[in-house]
């Protein structure tokens, strides 16, 4: 703009600023502070005992009654179903189809994500939900299995060719980055797997605003595995165990995203106030595997997974099974 | 496992790092304050705006996805968070409509003038007017702040142009 440029008188309506910088310490105060819909009702009582998944039954949107109109002929009743079996024969009839499972939370294992999602450098070659549930507070989530059969360079100069990200179709925050790794499931250094750990998280603790107030942390079983629990320590020394829920994606699905080994996928949350301090000091969670008869088939530790350094820290170590 | 299993995607990548967001908030926080105090017509507001959407974006860095600048990303929060706190003031007092009132109190008849001929403006002209003049962004950034391309940025800003000095000739 020069200097006889009417729109120089711009510069008179806002007064520039201060280079006052010093107002970091608040954006954290503030990104950190408890609202009302992430936070328990009382936020000096820590969620000890998150609230069960409501059975299903309580979940289900109520259906309405579907009665017959009395003009309806059995006539008209299979005019219409053929109409719509044309129509869903078609593209757009499926597609809608397809968006009406997903509006209403159908998704199955092995469908597309509700959202599509942009990949990482790329458009994934593929991209299957392989484990989908509710978070303890409501929320519908839907891990995610993006691939990239040929390979894509990521931030750190590696390639990889999946990525997992546990997304939240229902909410606005929608979907959240997630991990990636070469293979699936994403190989684990320290000897661990396979005939190591039974059970054993994949990437961090994560937290999801917008989405659910718990903290969730995914990871693999073999399939052997029945029932996983996730333990973590609270203030009092004790430790509680998370809600976990134990997905077997079937056989045909593995083999559908070229899983090198048979694995169940495990989602676990933990209340916010596990992980309270979000770059503080170290939590360390237990994830134990047990059998169907009950039997422990062994556990690992996993420790700062809420903080950054975790990038740096020691390698979850395992205890036995 | 390890901590970091081989080739997994750190927490930060593609999200962005907390040290990235805190950069650009030392670098650009005037810029920042400015674009939303033109916004909102309120220097207290958009300075509470801009800390807010500073946290905004702290707390959903792993969303962060590489498909554009980290700035651009960081301004789109902003810009949005800005919006939405004017909107959701009553009664609203954006710049174009507020009363103009200079540093010795009195209402300065040019910058009156340029007031009155933004607050005509369609409001992706004045943002865009806004982001160009008050943060100095370029094209690309002001595209994926407010979610347009970098041509329909320099179409919108060369028709607002137009359209200003159209407005101040017609008022001088």
């Amino acid at each position: 703009v020069n200097g006889s440029d009417p729109l120089d008188a711009l510069a008179e309506l806002v007064a520039p600023f201060d280079d006052d910088s010093d107002g970091w310490a608040d954006v954290l105060r503030r990104a950190h502070a408890p609202s009302p819909a992430r936070q328990p009702s009382n936020s000096n009582e820590p969620l000890r005992n998150p609230p069960a998944t409501p059975p299903a039954t309580l979940r289900a949107r109520p259906s309405r009654r579907w009665t017959r109109p009395a003009r309806w002929q059995p006539r008209t009743a299979i005019a219409l179903l053929a109409a719509a079996a044309a129509v869903i024969a078609t593209p757009p009839g499926r597609a809608g189809a397809e968006w009406v499972g997903h509006t209403l939370g159908l998704v199955e294992l092995g469908d597309p994500p509700t959202h599509h999602r942009p990949g990482v450098d790329s458009e994934p070659r593929g991209s299957y939900v392989i484990a989908t549930g509710h978070a303890p507070d409501g929320g519908r989530y839907e891990l995610v299995l993006d691939r990239y059969p040929g390979g894509v360079t990521i931030a750190d100069g590696e390639p990889v060719n999946g990525c997992l990200s546990l997304d939240w179709p229902d909410t606005a925050a929608g979907s959240f980055s997630g991990f990636c790794g070469p293979g699936f499931p994403p190989p684990q250094n320290g000897g661990i797997a396979p005939g190591g750990a039974p059970a054993r998280p994949f990437g961090f603790l994560g937290v999801y605003p917008g989405a659910t107030r718990y903290l969730a942390l995914y990871g693999f079983t073999d399939r052997a595995v029945r029932r996983v629990a996730v333990t973590y320590p609270t203030a009092d020394g004790t430790r509680e165990s998370a809600t976990v829920d134990l997905i077997e994606p079937s056989d045909q699905l593995l083999s559908r995203i070229d899983s090198i080994e048979p694995v169940n996928v495990f989602v676990a949350f933990l209340p916010s106030s596990a992980g309270a301090d979000l770059h503080g000091s170290s939590k360390t969670l237990e994830v134990v595997a047990y059998d169907a008869a009950g039997r422990e088939l062994g556990r690992v530790r996993h420790e700062n997974l809420t903080s950054p350094s975790i990038h740096e820290g020691p390698a979850p170590e395992p205890m036995g099974g | 496992m390890s901590p970091r299993p081989r080739g997994e995607v750190q927490a930060d990548q593609p999200g962005a790092t907390l040290a990235a967001i805190e950069g650009i908030y030392r670098s650009h926080l005037p810029e920042f304050r400015r674009a939303a105090a033109a916004i909102t017509g309120d220097r207290e507001l958009a300075c509470d705006a801009v800390q807010d959407a500073f946290a905004c974006a702290v707390r959903l860095r792993a969303n962060f996805r590489r498909e554009g600048s980290l700035n651009g990303w960081v301004w789109r929060i902003v810009v949005n968070t800005t919006l939405s706190q004017t909107r959701a003031r009553k009664p609203t007092t954006p710049l174009a409509d507020h009363p103009s009132t200079s540093d010795n109190g009195h209402t300065d008849a040019a910058t009156e003038r340029v007031r009155s001929a933004l607050a005509r403006l369609p409001e992706r002209q004045r943002l865009i007017l806004f982001l160009h003049y008050y943060a100095d962004l370029d094209y690309a950034t002001i595209a994926e702040a407010i979610d347009v391309s970098s041509g329909t940025v320099g179409a919108t800003l060369h028709t607002a142009r137009i359209s200003m000095r159209r407005l101040l000739e017609e008022t001088t």
